[in-house]
């Protein structure tokens, strides 16, 4: 397979990537604002919503590494920095919702 | 007491090995086991939060499955980032390393690798939308499914 095929597949994947990510937020920001309804927001989704922020800057991280290194290939290493930081914050906040979920199905 | 030291040793060990590569310099390869340890923790941490959104599925609303199965599939994607690592290192390590792989088997793990990512990362982003848009049409419409069953829909599954 040749290297055009792969930059076209990359492309194509980023592009929807992103248009997912942001209508993701945007129904995110939809839900943060029915909880402020609630006096009380509860851990959990406060959790909830850290992580899916972090989880949708983890796939724009992604998609706009993979078209940035197409455009300038030096700029490689820093997109993988943040993908790494972003994945080891995911790690954290993946743990504690999964802990506030628990204390919420027990 | 003794196993205890010998995984308090792993570090040392791969410290030694990474000094001892002369192919890679240094900071490339440190810089590539902080991915590697990136990814391996994003694999524990989705998975873990896979199984607690599942059972939250199950006795609540289902909007919670869709979720689930986006962090299924981004434990895959991880385990994908990292074969891509570690092929990365094989490619570069082969002729020093002594590993005896053919050249044409490392292109078809590179071309699998690189076909599945980009597939992989837009059905996850994909379940995600669809997964966020039920929770929120749970949310506006019937408040009360998004963490219990629907008294309705176990009627009818009672009936049947």
């Amino acid at each position: 397979m040749n290297e055009e095929f792969f930059v076209v597949l990359n492309t194509i994947a980023s592009v929807i990537v992103i248009i997912c990510t942001v209508l993701s937020f945007q129904l995110l920001v939809g839900i943060s604002r029915e909880l402020k309804g609630l006096k009380t927001m509860d851990v959990m989704w406060t959790n909830f919503i850290i992580l899916t922020n972090l989880f949708i800057l983890l796939g724009i991280t992604r998609a706009v590494g993979s078209i940035g290194t197409i455009i300038f290939e030096g700029l490689q290493p820093v997109f993988e920095a943040l993908l790494s930081v972003t994945l080891i914050l995911f790690f954290v906040f993946a743990i504690q919702l999964s802990l506030s979920i628990e204390e919420i199905t027990e | 007491m003794k196993n205890l030291s010998f995984f308090a040793g792993i570090p040392l060990i791969m410290l030694a090995s990474i000094n001892a590569l002369g192919g890679i310099n240094q900071i490339d390869m440190s810089g590539t086991i902080v991915r590697l340890i990136s990814y391996l923790l994003g694999v524990c941490g989705a998975a873990y939060l896979a199984a607690g959104l599942w059972s939250r599925a199950e006795k609540g609303s289902e909007s919670w499955k869709y979720l689930s199965v986006s962090m299924i599939l981004f434990v895959f994607w991880n385990i994908i980032g990292t074969f891509s690592i570690l092929l990365d290192v094989l490619s570069i390590r082969k002729s020093t390393s002594g590993i005896v792989i053919s050249d044409e088997a490392l292109n078809t793990y590179i071309i699998i690798v690189q076909i599945l990512d980009p597939v992989i990362a837009v059905i996850v982003f994909l379940i995600l939308l669809f997964g966020l848009r039920k929770i929120i049409n749970a949310m506006r419409t019937k408040p009360w499914t998004v963490f219990s069953k629907d008294e309705d829909d176990q009627e009818e599954k009672s009936n049947e």
